[in-house]
């Protein structure tokens, strides 16, 4: 579930290129710090997202500078570090622990033989962080359990695809709406955000495992809206492919286009070039990546680290 | 206050021309159209509020020796939108859901919902449909919002109200309103692989073709 919200790096100007970078290593080096240093591992562009929605609703300009430090993983490799506004990069590595944390324990349920064990090890390794970033910030771990609730709720009953994305939806629109620091104004435009973010990353990930979970018999809501046999072991007929593209593509529009009018109802900061080339450009590049081009996922992080 | 340069994004060096295009950026982002049955209407209309009286100091600071009629159209054009925002009203003719429109109208998406549920399903005609996607759209529902729109106009096609429902959302899933337009980028990607090597050598092509048939198109070889 995670990865699918970047910057179209080509379209990023120099500068906020450098500074997207540099919330990248300074969100890495704050997980290390508050959570242990395994837990950098779990560092995601998603969540450098929700740092960015954060630090733009209230950036104090005077604090603009990078300071160069070393990289925690590679020691030849020196990288900025923006060292304001600590408590926005605690809470967002607290989200990446236990964000993680629900997906190990999701994958050690669903997976089978050899990867279900590796799996449960990892859920014990992870699990003391876990706990330290629930006790942190109580309300993402009540919002994320909700929604893991919600969720197998949605799939025990084999629910529409918007009932499926509601619990998605609902977590990531109390997560980004906490950001706000003007009730009033600031509050319902990233909670709109957040809801139809919501909705489109759960889409696309059920759109980029859609032929894996045909093949594994795992619950994907896109089997029952295009009516596909879970029966055949054949593949997809060309026509059929080319109609779940196409109108898996037209869903996440739609999302997006809710998304482009709640981000112009934000702040206009420090950070809205970078935000809106994420909204109007990152989501659909990864849309083409995924759904025509069906870049598979080791590749698309090479890509991307390049 | 909020500085009102501040508010259109420009600095207090900027032209009038580039105030009112700043104005006139803004107007089209905000503007209550773009926000019809969003739940962030209400936010939108703000914003429009502030970007209507920062415009409005910035002239009024710089009336003296400036001629006002450049701008006197301006406002009325968008003076003209609260009427219709009002919503259903307009097309209220003979309605046995006036109570469903009154809320949806008023945000009570619940409530309306509510009634809605309560209709028996032999009962539910194309209205119906309408006013169950228009709820469904306002949560944010955009697959089965659609999926009802459509049912709406197969059930009664001459209705205007609903087709243009059924055509909005179409649209917005078009990919013309952000997200990824296959068929838009892929005619634009067609030129990828033509860069100016392969121009060159086509222009010598044509002219040796042409020299052959007793023509010339370069004339210098």
């Amino acid at each position: 579930m995670f990865g699918y919200v970047r910057p179209l790096k080509g379209e990023l100007k120099v500068n906020e290129y450098d500074e997207y970078k540099a919330v990248y290593c300074t969100l890495c080096k704050s997980i290390a710090k508050h959570y242990g240093r395994m837990q950098s591992f779990f560092l995601s562009y998603d969540l450098t997202f929700y740092v960015l929605l954060s630090l733009n609703e209230g950036f104090d300009e005077k604090n603009k500078c990078c300071v160069k430090g070393k990289c925690i993983f590679n020691p030849f490799k020196k990288c900025n570090y923006i060292f304001t506004e600590e408590e926005i990069y605690k809470k967002a590595a607290a989200l990446t622990v236990m964000m993680s944390y629900g997906k190990i324990l999701d994958n050690s349920l669903d997976e089978k033989g050899i990867k279900k064990v590796i799996y449960k090890f990892l859920k014990t390794l992870c699990k003391k962080a876990y706990k330290k970033a629930s006790s942190d910030y109580p309300f993402i771990y009540d919002a994320l359990n909700q929604m893991l609730k919600a969720q197998l709720e949605a799939e025990k009953k084999d629910m529409h695809l918007d009932a499926c994305c509601e619990p998605t939806a609902n977590m990531l629109k109390t997560v980004c709406g906490e950001l706000a620091r003007d009730e009033s104004f600031s509050k319902p435009a990233l909670e709109n955000l957040g809801y139809f973010l919501g909705r489109w990353i759960y889409t696309i990930d059920a759109a980029d495992d859609l032929e894996e979970d045909l093949k594994s018999k795992n619950f994907n809501p896109l089997i029952k809206k295009f009516g596909l046999n879970l029966n055949s072991t054949d593949t997809l007929s060309e026509e059929k492919r080319k109609y779940i593209e196409e109108e898996c593509n037209f869903s996440l529009n739609g999302n997006v286009s809710m998304m482009i009018k709640a981000s112009n109802l934000l702040n206009n900061g420090r950070y809205s070039g970078i935000i809106s080339n994420i909204i109007n450009l990152g989501l659909p590049e990864m849309q083409r990546e995924i759904i025509f081009l069906h870049v598979n996922k080791k590749d698309r992080k090479k890509k991307h680290d390049k | 206050m909020k500085d009102p340069y501040k508010v259109l994004g420009v600095t207090q060096t900027a032209t009038d021309e580039e105030i009112k295009e700043a104005y006139r950026t803004l107007a089209k982002k905000y503007h209550p159209d773009q926000y019809a049955d969003s739940p962030l209407a209400e936010l939108a209309d703000e914003k429009m509020k502030e970007i209507n009286e920062a415009y409005d100091n910035i002239v009024a600071m710089r009336k003296q020796n400036k001629n006002q009629n450049s701008y006197g159209g301006y406002q009325n054009t968008y003076g003209g939108y609260q009427n219709n925002y009002g919503g259903y009203q307009n097309y209220n003719r003979q309605s046995g859901y006036n109570d469903v429109r009154s809320f949806i109208n008023s945000g009570r998406i619940a409530d309306a919902d509510q009634i809605l549920n309560g209709v028996p399903g032999e009962s539910r005609d194309a209205e119906w449909y309408f006013l169950k996607g228009s709820v469904l759209y306002r949560r944010g529902w955009l697959e089965e919002a659609k999926e009802h729109f459509f049912r709406a106009t197969q059930m009664d096609p001459e209705n205007m109200e609903y087709r243009n429902a059924y055509n909005q959302a179409m649209h917005q899933r078009s990919g013309y309103q952000g997200g990824y337009n296959s068929n838009m980028r892929s005619s634009s990607g067609s030129c990828d692989n033509c860069n100016s090597c392969d121009l060159c050598q086509s222009l010598i092509c044509a002219d040796c073709c042409c020299e052959c048939m007793g023509g010339d198109l370069i004339s210098c070889c």
